[in-house]
């Protein structure tokens, strides 16, 4: 079959590898239909997420038809629909019974990578290093999927798969980071990064019962997506505008009720702070730039809540901790607990109340895969999603 | 016993056996030199069964570092049954990647893989998989 690899830092190739075989008793094998590039799938194109090997591949938003399973997987039949969740869990450990699917004790094969760096093992993800388990990924023709009988999502209906594809991450991801905000009806929300993850987090706000909400970015495509939303745009990259300002002025000088920080780790900077990290990082001093953290930290009503959608990884520099202490503010964060969510959210789409397509800028082959990744990453031809057909051919 | 994807075969002399409890031994022979004990106690808050390992492993320091350096340390090695008994235990499976289809790895990738200890067989957990 045909595979996104990741080959090295800034390289990734298409390439023919083996097709997956079933390897445990709670396997399916998924033939993909669609599959997307995820922002944070550039955090590994620039190599800042360590224990990538060359020739993993990569892509954990997939959705395709069952084409075979193992012999314990009773819910799922050869041809049937399904959407992936990014995370993979057991569905039998503490965690899982407690619904933080994120945290599985047992789907991360590496776990002893990832408790050498952050003292216990959260779950395995598809493509996303062997610190996380190191599975293959999903932007590829085939598929292995652990725990089929937990994780995938049967569709009964027949809506076209790009309307459910974000189900398998960027819209339960969105939608956990509206609920960690723990909005109030009549709350004034703030969301820094209008990506797709920040655009399911503003549509969600709105649906928890934000009165308003403010996103920050400084890509016109995407502040644009943001307005239709009917969210307020502040562009931080205009050499007017201070973002802490703006967000006092716009909430009578009370500050945001609850911040979403959907950047993470690779966060842009106007100011002499972007600099200051980047320097940092080369230096090995830190290795995230948490520019966008400090400043929803700042930004944040005292008591308010802030909410982290955007992956972290190592270790940050200057955190305003005071400053979170000195008001008193709640802190949520995480990876996504998947399985709590896609049910929920595709009725929502069911009921027409959101159709996640929206956000999609570029459809591509497989072939095209690589040129899109640095397309993603330099913000070139106004890309807002990328989402593959792992079998339609390159248009001659 | 399995090491490394090697059979290692020794005889053990059971030194205390409490049904459900409690097992311990010793070796008495064969190609490994070890004694060890398995605890088993109700975990607080009826959350299951907390499993206690002891085992002992005597071997040169030589032997110890070639062990770290081919594979797995006695210690790790005891830490990744125990995670394995789990999964297994929990879910009826062992989770792995090995088999799983890759691009090219080159020479670091090779090598990434082994200091990760991947090159390790992870035990099979269940003789059969497909339906």
């Amino acid at each position: 079959m045909k595979a996104v690899c990741w080959m090295g830092k800034s390289k990734v190739e298409t390439l023919t590898v083996a097709d997956p075989q079933l390897l445990n008793p709670h396997d399916a094998i998924i033939k993909v239909t669609r599959t997307a590039i995820c922002g944070s799938d550039l955090h590994l194109y620039d190599g800042f997420i360590p224990t990538m090997e060359s020739g993993d591949i990569l892509g954990h938003e997939f959705m395709g038809t069952v084409e075979e399973v193992g012999k314990e997987v009773t819910n799922l039949r050869r041809g049937d629909r399904v959407v992936v969740p990014f995370t993979i869990a057991c569905g039998n450990c503490l965690f899982c019974k407690k619904k933080i699917w994120a945290a599985c004790d047992n789907s991360n094969p590496n776990a002893h990578l990832m408790e050498a760096a952050y003292g216990y093992s959260g779950s395995g993800l598809f493509g996303y290093s062997h610190m996380m388990g190191g599975y293959a990924g999903g932007q590829a023709q085939f598929a292995r999927v652990p725990f089929a009988n937990v994780g995938p999502l049967k569709l009964e209906s027949d809506l076209p798969d790009e309307k459910v594809l974000f189900l398998s991450d960027i819209f339960p991801t969105g939608y956990m980071a509206a609920e960690n905000a723990q909005i109030q009806p009549g709350d004034t929300v703030a969301v820094w990064g209008c990506g797709p993850v920040g655009q399911f987090a503003i549509a969600s706000a709105f649906m928890l019962g934000a009165a308003r909400v403010i996103a920050i970015d400084r890509l016109p495509e995407r502040l644009n997506l943001a307005r239709g939303l009917g969210a307020i745009t502040v562009d931080y990259s205009d050499e007017d505008i201070s973002v802490l300002t703006a967000l006092k002025d716009l909430t009578g000088g009370i500050g945001p009720d609850s911040c979403i920080d959907a950047v993470g780790l690779e966060a842009h900077s106007a100011q002499l702070q972007g600099t200051y990290d980047k320097i940092q990082v080369a230096l090995l001093m830190e290795t995230d730039r948490p520019s966008v953290l400090r400043q929803a930290i700042q930004a944040v009503r005292k008591g308010g809540t802030l909410s982290v959608p955007g992956v972290y990884g190592g270790l940050l520099d200057k955190v305003p901790f005071g400053a979170a202490f000195g008001k008193g503010i709640t802190m949520k964060m995480g990876q996504t607990n998947m399985h709590n969510y896609m049910k929920p959210l595709l009725e929502r789409i069911e009921k027409g109340q959101i159709d996640p397509s929206y956000i999609i800028s570029h459809r591509v082959t497989l072939d095209q895969a690589p040129e899109m990744y640095k397309i993603w990453r330099d913000k070139k031809e106004n890309v807002t999603k990328i989402v593959i057909d792992p079998w339609a051919e390159a248009a001659a | 016993m399995e090491s490394n994807g090697k059979t290692i075969e020794w005889d053990s002399e059971v030194l205390a056996d409490e049904p459900g409890k409690r097992i311990a031994w010793r070796s008495i022979g064969g190609e490994s030199d070890n004694a060890g004990e398995v605890i088993f106690e109700d975990a607080p808050g009826d959350r299951g069964t907390m499993v206690t390992v002891l085992q002992e492993f005597r071997m040169g320091k030589l032997a110890s570092a070639w062990e770290t350096f081919v594979g797995r340390n006695p210690k790790q090695a005891v830490i990744e049954n125990l995670r394995h008994f789990k999964a297994l235990a929990e879910t009826g499976e062992i989770p792995k990647t090995q088999g799983q289809p890759h691009g090219d790895r080159g020479m670091v990738g090779k090598m990434k893989a082994g200091t990760y200890g991947e090159t390790i067989p992870t035990p099979s957990g269940s003789n059969s998989i497909a339906s």
